[in-house]
């Protein structure tokens, strides 16, 4: 363990998708980098499909250690704080791309042309993009052949443009369920998409092809075959010789100097040494709430207010992910032996999307066409013991004897739950953002960030438009039950924003190559810098933009 | 998340059983806090589950620690209360031609070890689920003028039917059924579901690699 102050080109602070392609081309570049990341390193060997791991947690952020104060609107609009939810994707080199199910669709142009595309909606914060899907396709396509993304490209109405024809790894092997979901889908008129993944279906240099476990989201992999920030990006680094990474450091101030540049990073390390980090750049990736919270906990001369917040706009325009969930049920009875056995194998991926509505134009819906978003049709990993404690009760009631055996045996054996997820945008506003709690510290000593996650009624009917849709292809599916629903509180993942891009220093808080406004040096390159998020998870988003800042800062050099 | 998992809300207490011990007991919380027992139980408390000191007194001949995991030398409970907690663990889950059953489940021995955890050792729930077989035994008493474990079958469901609808009855048994159900669902390597017997009625096929020595959750917390 490194115990004294040391001294860098650049400084990642974090090694999920943001920081881990900033510090993979800067150490292959020639530049000594260091990395701190806030948790430890863990790898194949220790994840085991144990769900104990994810139903304690393990990997993430303590809770008795940092809390976040949520402040939500309840039913009648009012916003009400507790301390009782976190916000931490995965506290271990990697973050959260350790556990991400790997959904790795592109943003569309549309998305980058939010306001002139579909105008102003009236209490959203909805801005243009200063750069162009053009600007970010070359990103794309190198992300699919560094990280490894498998899939089947098939031209439909609302396909992206694309540089290469298809991806470099074909899909991974899929359920019978995708069979009888594509026949459905035609009949409707609709237009099935095989789902590209973040998952190698292939061996790829020392990487195994997915074994098709079935665990893979909220599961570490341990066959290498997601395309885990570390797996693919950051033991390549390590192995350079340029590239340090300093596990269990926890990051609390940027250090600028007079002229109100970074100069050094602060972080305590895990015996609890103070201790700094000299470096000519510094990037900040620590997930996007975190990385406003430092950002506004970094006050120097310059930045009285913190980093970048001349104009207020620090933490600003914060957005989790808007849409919902929705579920076919199959009764088994009805089925063959063989059918059965079908419908409950345990491996293969569904993989299909649905994206006939990420503009919706529908005047029965709405008076003038809308973004929309995508429909997911995918498989929760296997939560027996969750799922198992959930039918202990019903309608309040705690069932015991052969009441709940029964129960039991026919929810896991004699029906097959099918799932979908819905993603739209959730529109920025200004009761959604970050700042500093003044009451509530971490285990560092430092105050905790207080997220305001207020949603615009907007999303929920963009969302109910494209629930409603996930069912009435469950039920031409053949469902016996289908159903769905809206979300309107934050999920602890997929949130971005708080950092927004943009042009104008007084409603943006980075510039187009994600350079903190009033600094030359420090650059944010997490899902912060997203001023709406698309209709899709943000991941593979964040990868591209991240090597694209990268040629930034190689640039700047 | 523990808390959400024992899933304490919407419990409403029966008027119809007021006066019953159940209701007119401490709730959890005052319970936990309460001096008396948990003086007695700091020491234990304070043990971690592979370095308890062996104590041939308190063994039990329903304990099976087939597992490599548990290494239990020294119990929570006493040969009396491992009888008790298995009359109540087979009323709840019970050996009815369907399905393995709560003993089958080897609930006693995951139960043991499952409260050596430290979060759950903060919760608390060996006390009250010790303080539960004292409230049932005496509820027992006061309506069949017998201890739970020598009443007919009839009588033990009858009894745990109306333990369920009060508050604190309510709250006992979700206690002792949390820990059930992680008996019945968890890798074998805890201690319960012996040889995946509980997979195999719910058609649950357990992942590779499945948890092993050093690599378990606890090694990692």
């Amino acid at each position: 363990m490194t115990s004294k102050n040391l001294e860098c080109d650049v400084c990642v602070i974090g090694s999920g998708a943001g920081g881990s392609p900033v510090a993979y081309e800067l150490a292959k570049a020639g530049y000594k980098v260091i990395v701190l990341e806030k948790g430890g390193w863990f790898d194949e060997k220790d994840f085991t499909k144990d769900e104990m791991l994810s139903r304690r947690r393990v990997f993430r952020s303590k809770f008795k250690d940092e809390r976040h104060v949520l402040s939500e609107p309840n039913s009648k609009g009012e916003f009400k704080e507790s301390t009782t939810s976190q916000f931490w994707g995965g506290n271990i080199v990697g973050g959260a791309t350790n556990f991400m199910s790997a959904y790795f669709h592109r943003l569309k142009p549309q998305d980058f042309r939010l306001l002139s595309t579909f105008g102003e909606i009236e209490g959203a914060n909805i801005v243009d993009w200063p750069i162009s899907y053009e600007d970010l396709e070359p990103y794309y396509t190198k992300v699919e052949k560094l990280i490894g993304v498998s899939g089947k490209v098939v031209n439909h109405p609302n396909l992206e443009p694309r540089s290469t024809a298809d991806y470099p790894f074909p899909p991974t092997a899929e359920h019978p369920i995708a069979k009888k979901f594509d026949k459905a889908v035609k009949e409707l008129g609709y237009h099935s998409l095989p789902m590209a993944r973040g998952i190698l279906s292939r061996p790829h240099k020392d990487r195994n092809a997915c074994v098709l476990s079935g665990y893979c989201g909220s599961f570490g992999c341990e066959t290498k075959a997601k395309g885990s920030s570390r797996v693919a990006l950051l033991n390549d680094a390590v192995k350079s010789g340029n590239c340090e990474v300093i596990t269990y450091a926890k990051a609390y101030k940027i250090n600028t100097d007079n002229s109100g540049n970074g100069e050094s990073v602060s972080y305590i390390d895990k015996e609890n040494n103070d201790l700094k980090i000299f470096a000519r750049k510094v990037v900040v990736a620590c997930y996007s709430i975190e990385s406003s919270r430092l950002l506004l906990a970094s006050k120097g001369v310059k930045h009285p207010n913190g980093i970048g917040n001349k104009y207020q706009q620090i933490g600003k325009n914060l957005h989790c992910c808007a849409g919902g969930t929705g579920h076919g049920v199959f009764d088994l009875s009805k089925l063959s032996e063989y059918e059965q056995n079908k419908m409950l194998l345990r491996g293969p991926f569904f993989n299909r999307a649905l994206q006939d509505w990420y503009t919706i134009d529908d005047q029965s819906a709405f008076d003038k066409p809308v973004k929309g978003g995508t429909i997911d049709f995918v498989f929760d990993p296997p939560s027996l013991t969750s799922n198992a404690m959930d039918l202990r009760f019903k309608n309040g009631k705690l069932l015991w004897g052969t009441e709940l055996k029964q129960r039991l045996k026919s929810h896991f054996t004699q029906s097959k739950d099918f799932k979908f997820e819905v993603f739209c945008d959730w529109l920025p506003n200004n009761d959604c953002h970050v700042s500093l709690d003044n009451k509530e510290k971490d285990k560092w000593g430092s105050p905790v960030a207080k997220v305001k996650a207020g949603y615009h009624p907007h999303d929920l009917k963009v969302a109910q438009y494209l629930v409603d849709k996930g069912v009435e292809v469950m039920k031409k599916m053949g469902a016996d039950r289908a159903y769905g629903n809206v979300w309107s509180s934050p999920t602890s993942n997929l949130m971005a924003g708080g950092l927004r891009f943009g042009s104008n220093p007084e409603t943006s808080a980075l510039d187009a190559n994600c350079r903190v406004h009033g600094t030359d040096n420090i650059y944010v390159t997490d899902g912060s810098f997203m001023p709406n998020g698309g209709s899709v998870t943000p991941t593979f988003t964040i990868y591209a933009n991240s090597f694209r800042v990268a040629d930034k800062i190689l640039e700047s050099f | 998340m523990k808390q959400q998992d024992k899933n304490f809300s919407n419990i409403e207490s029966n008027p119809l059983i007021k006066n019953n011990h159940w209701t007119v007991g401490l709730n959890r919380r005052q319970f936990i806090k309460s001096a008396s027992v948990l003086a007695v139980l700091t020491p234990l408390l304070a043990c971690k589950p592979k370095i308890i000191v062996a104590d041939s007194n308190n063994s039990s001949n329903l304990i099976n620690q087939s597992s490599e995991v548990v290494e239990l030398k020294e119990y929570i409970f006493t040969n009396k209360q491992h009888k008790e907690l298995l009359s109540v663990y087979m009323q709840m889950f019970p050996d009815n031609g369907d399905g393995p059953s709560a003993k089958d489940l080897n609930i006693l021995t995951y139960l043991e070890w499952a409260l050596t955890d430290e979060r759950n050792r903060k919760d608390g729930d060996a006390d009250f689920i010790k303080q539960g077989l004292i409230w049932l035994n005496q509820y027992s008493q006061e309506k069949y003028s017998d201890d739970f474990v020598n009443l007919s079958e009839k009588k033990q469901m009858t009894l745990l039917e109306v333990t369920a609808q009060s508050e604190q009855g309510k709250r006992w048994m979700s206690i002792l059924s949390y820990y059930l159900i992680e008996a019945l669902t968890l890798d074998p390597y805890y201690g319960g579901n012996t040889n995946q017997i509980g997979w195999q009625w719910l058609k649950h096929r357990g992942g590779s690699p499945s948890p092993l020595k050093g690599r378990t959750y606890r090694d990692f917390e």
